[in-house]
């Protein structure tokens, strides 16, 4: 932990999980009680029935008896863990900008990540949670996760069976380009050049280069190595992908470590990392209380946020201020 | 009787094997001439695209000029260096290889003028300076972007003309390989702001 975070932990986290730490025993010790009067009533009725052979009552009274407890606990613990998680990850949120936000049940919305152009595949099934968005220095940016599927029915000797594809699953990421331009660019994994031989997957990439513009071979091999460029404007996608900028793509690349899919539109950059790493999500109250788990909060927020950083979006010398 | 018949019967195959042969022969020159005729105009596209960019920068430099003029009196000889090759590029009569040519030392002076500026913080802190250096800016790297692209188009019509079998056909056809335009060097290097800020720690080339 770094000394600034440290003292900014100390300052605004701790007293927050202080006083969320004290009013999770209070709730505790409730719980204790109302627990322990379910599992006498369950038992005592239980009990009975089952001295008079009355086996159904008997299983019927243990089931619900583990319903109370369970919706029981739910109702306690849940709202004081979701208030935990509010108040934790929003604090980590101002660390990094104080005009950063944290809306846990908000997200990039499915118009937006349409507009990226991206996936062009229909989306049956669309959620997403965690919604940051706000300033990093003088760049804006918005991001969440985001988890968008394809339906998939195919008919078989049982009837018609109905899938879900994963279009996208991961991490979405809007933020402010620091060039004016006008058409679209998208910069993708370079699929065919790796499963070279599926020839499905090259069928559908030459229906992409009529659907995505036209093909935009760049000059530096590293990059057409790991990306695919597809542009309505070829003067335009170089001016956005400077050769600067594509060592920025490979390099940023590289540090996540998994599929990233990046699209110049409407004068943002839309960036999509894939995971399946469910982000900011406490399982237990517990572990907010563990630096470890924090810090982990901590780091995958400053992944999301060095955008700005890695792609040099804070550099404003052109006519965009 | 029945042999004629025969014979004129497998002529009429091998008649229809040959025409067959020969307009696939036909269709793949045409398929290979087209592809051709797009790369040749993805060339010429890409170079008046260049053209438009520099023509950006012409309608740029006059207030770019009166802009300086009006706080930096003793780069007098520099400005009317910068006007003069301006005039040159817009006069329109010049072909194209020396249109490059000017250009590139369009590029050279402003760049010079950037660094000069340094020494005139009044000028440096004015907004309409401020709005053409980032006008400028803009400019600067939308022309190495269609410089960027032609050179693409070029490198994909010079391929097509080196390889087998459009080579043939390009030879037929009079197709020539074209040249790259050559980077001025200083263009490689990325913008860097911390540069423009402190261009004198920079080591000379």
């Amino acid at each position: 932990m770094s000394g600034d975070f440290r003292s900014y932990y100390e300052a605004e986290v701790r007293p927050v999980l202080a006083a969320l730490e004290e009013r999770r025993r209070r709730a505790g010790r409730a719980w204790s009680m109302v627990a322990g009067a379910i599992a006498l009533l369950t038992g005592t009725a239980a009990a009975v029935a089952a001295a008079l052979s009355s086996w159904g009552f008997a299983i019927g009274a243990v089931i619900l008896g583990a319903i109370c407890l369970l919706g029981g606990w739910h109702l306690l613990f849940r709202s004081i863990i979701r208030r935990a998680k509010v108040a934790i990850i929003g604090a980590l949120a101002r660390f990094i900008d104080p005009s950063l936000r944290y809306e846990p049940d908000r997200y990039i919305t499915k118009a937006e990540f349409r507009q990226s152009g991206l996936f062009r595949d229909s989306i049956n099934r669309y959620r997403g949670e965690d919604l940051f968005w706000g300033r990093v220095g003088s760049t804006g940016i918005r991001f969440s996760e985001v988890h968008a599927q394809h339906r998939q029915s195919s008919a078989g000797s049982k009837g018609t069976h109905t899938t879900y594809r994963t279009i996208f699953k991961g991490l979405f990421i809007i933020a402010d380009f620091n060039k004016h331009f006008r058409g679209m660019t998208v910069v993708l994994p370079d699929v065919a050049e790796r499963t070279l031989g599926w020839f499905g997957q090259k069928l559908q990439d030459t229906f992409d280069v009529f659907r995505r513009g036209e093909l935009v071979k760049l000059e530096d091999p590293e990059f057409e190595r790991e990306f695919v460029v597809y542009g309505d404007d070829q003067v335009e996608a170089r001016y956005i992908l400077t050769p600067a900028l594509m060592q920025r793509l490979v390099e940023f690349k590289r540090k996540a470590g998994r599929q990233v899919y990046f699209s110049f539109a409407l004068s943002n950059v839309y960036i999509a990392i894939e995971t399946d790493k469910d982000m900011f999500e406490p399982r237990m109250f517990r572990s907010f209380l563990h630096e470890e788990v924090v810090l982990e909060h901590l780091r995958d927020l400053q992944f999301a946020t060095s955008v700005v950083k890695d792609l040099d979006l804070n550099t404003r010398i052109w006519s965009k201020e | 009787m029945i042999l004629a018949v025969i014979i004129s019967c497998q002529g009429e195959r091998t008649m229809a094997v040959a025409i067959g042969a020969v307009v696939a022969v036909l269709l793949v020159l045409v398929f290979i001439f087209n592809g051709l005729v797009v790369k040749r105009n993805r060339c010429e596209n890409a170079f008046a695209t260049i053209d438009v960019m520099l023509k950006k920068r012409y309608d740029l430099i006059p207030n770019l000029v009166e802009t300086v003029r009006g706080y930096a009196k003793h780069e007098r000889e520099l400005l009317a260096q910068v006007t003069e090759l301006r005039a040159k590029s817009v006069s329109g009569r010049l072909p194209s290889d020396e249109t490059v040519v000017l250009n590139n030392q369009i590029t050279g002076l402003l760049r010079r003028l950037l660094v000069v500026v340094e020494d005139y913080p009044d000028l440096k802190a004015s907004k309409s300076f401020l709005q053409l250096q980032r006008a400028l800016n803009e400019v600067e790297e939308q022309i190495a972007a269609a410089r960027r692209a032609f050179n693409a188009a070029v490198m994909d019509l010079n391929t097509a003309v080196q390889m087998f079998p459009s080579n043939i056909v390009a030879s037929m056809m009079g197709f020539r390989q074209r040249h790259f335009l050559v980077t001025p060097r200083e263009e490689h290097e990325a913008i860097d702001v911390g540069e423009r800020l402190h261009p004198r720690d920079r080591t000379p080339d």
